[in-house]
């Protein structure tokens, strides 16, 4: 099978940096540069763009498999996040999203519905310093429509001491 | 250094809470400040809302040092148990969120003993001042929410701030707790002739939008002709009323995050924002 030049010099590049930074290195960078988001979430791309010119995105789900090698541990937190995402389990609510991403530092989370913001909190939280991680994606699970409206009876609880 | 900011007004209810948590969320997710706020009324609603009151019991429950630390500190039974001992400023902060550009929110929360302060007042007005001084250089912008009283607390936010915003309501009731304000001010800048405050201006709060009835308009403009008098600057930009500004407190979120919140009011409020901001430099 014959390679075109743009892939021979592909291939060549990314030897160098192989050569020089180290596989582990390199496939973390690339996890940090190449996530665009869900490919759902991407819009069609133009006809006038020949397949080989198009930018590769990878899903979510590909961006997690290229921090597998280089950060197991943070490969499986998010991975088990990503899929109680996915099914409601956490954050069921696009309103709950907008909450973690203010209690996380993502000061800008665009879209409307939830589906639309997944893939920016997930490229987010791909980036987020590995000790941090742990906490925050626990304070998700406390994050719901009715944790926020207990405030009034947890207030008065404690000013009453009745708990 | 950072600018200090107070928001007072000695009559309660004209919004110096929400203008202060909402100001405070402003100069962080839009100008990308570091920004820390000062909670100084002991029904610590800036606390709970900034905090969210799961968070702010917890808190409390873990033994998390507040702005009534700062007064007590040297009080033998103070909230800081046993002898008494310099305070750890750090220790009182409690960060809201860090954004990666640098920005941020903290909060010094308060709780319910900082009334205790009130019933043994003597000395203890420098504290805060100088428990700012030691973390203000962490900051671009620091907001004291004050408690609606002229007392040891409100003289501890004029020895800590540059600068007074004062929040009012145009009604008959507002309207005349307004000079005691300019006189407490007066007082206490002749007591303390080496202090620079100055009140930045005034902001009509809370009033319906596109329905200036009379009691409205009168105490509107009584405000007005004694900020005049008083060589007040007042706010071209209002703040009208919206229910969105009680889900923003409920849910502990900035204005423009808030679910339900009409564009009008986010445009308002960041007229406001751009104007009072504008005003003290930042």
């Amino acid at each position: 099978m014959s390679h075109s030049p743009k892939s021979s010099f592909l291939e060549e590049a990314i030897g160098l940096l192989v050569q020089h930074f180290g596989m582990k290195r390199v496939r973390a960078a690339l996890a940090k540069v190449a996530i665009g988001g869900d490919e759902e979430g991407q819009k069609a791309p133009r006809r006038s763009v020949s397949r080989d010119q198009r930018p590769t995105r990878p899903t979510v789900a590909n961006a997690l498999e290229l921090i597998r090698g280089s950060d197991p541990e943070k490969h499986r937190l998010l991975s088990e996040f990503f899929g109680r995402l996915k099914d409601r389990k956490t954050l069921p609510d696009s309103e709950d999203i907008r909450h973690f991403a203010q209690l996380i530092g993502l000061k800008d989370i665009e879209g409307k519905s939830r589906e639309d913001m997944i893939p920016t909190l997930m490229r987010f939280l791909l980036d987020h310093p590995s000790e941090r991680l742990q906490t925050d994606l626990q304070s998700a699970d406390k994050i719901s429509e009715q944790e926020r409206q207990q405030g009034f009876s947890v207030l008065t609880d404690k000013l009453l001491g009745e708990k | 250094m950072a600018v200090c900011v107070s928001m007072i007004n000695m009559k309660g209810g004209v919004g110096k809470t929400t203008l202060a948590t909402q100001l405070a969320w402003h100069a962080t997710r839009q100008l990308d400040k570091k920004v820390l706020l000062v909670d100084l009324d002991p029904q610590a609603n800036a606390s709970q809302s900034v905090m969210s009151p799961k968070t702010y019991v917890t808190y409390l429950d873990d033994g998390g040092l507040t702005v009534a630390d700062v007064f007590e500190q040297f009080t033998p039974t103070g909230t800081t148990a046993g002898s008494p001992r310099k305070l750890d400023p750090l220790k009182a902060i409690y960060n809201r969120v860090k954004y990666r550009d640098g920005s941020l929110l903290d909060i010094v929360p308060s709780r319910l003993e900082l009334s205790f302060t009130l019933r043994n007042p003597t000395g203890k007005e420098t504290l805060l001042p100088r428990f700012v001084a030691k973390i203000e250089e962490r900051y671009d912008l620091i907001i004291i929410d004050c408690s609606p009283t002229d007392s040891i607390l409100t003289d501890a936010a004029y020895h800590s701030s540059r600068y007074i915003l004062v929040p009012i309501r145009a009604e008959f009731l507002a309207s005349i707790g307004f000079p005691l304000l300019n006189r407490s001010i007066k007082a206490f800048q002749m007591r303390h002739e080496d202090k620079t405050i100055e009140v930045c201006g005034l902001v009509f709060n809370d009033f319906n939008r596109g329905n200036l009835k009379r009691e409205h308009r009168l105490a509107r403009k009584d405000v007005e002709d004694k900020a005049t008098q008083y060589g007040w600057h007042v706010f071209e930009n209002d703040i009208p009323h919206s229910d969105s500004y009680f889900r923003a407190a409920r849910d502990g979120m900035p204005i423009d995050r808030t679910k339900g919140a009409h564009h009008i009011v986010k445009t308002e409020f960041a007229a406001f924002a751009a104007e009072f901001f504008g005003g003290i430099g930042l």
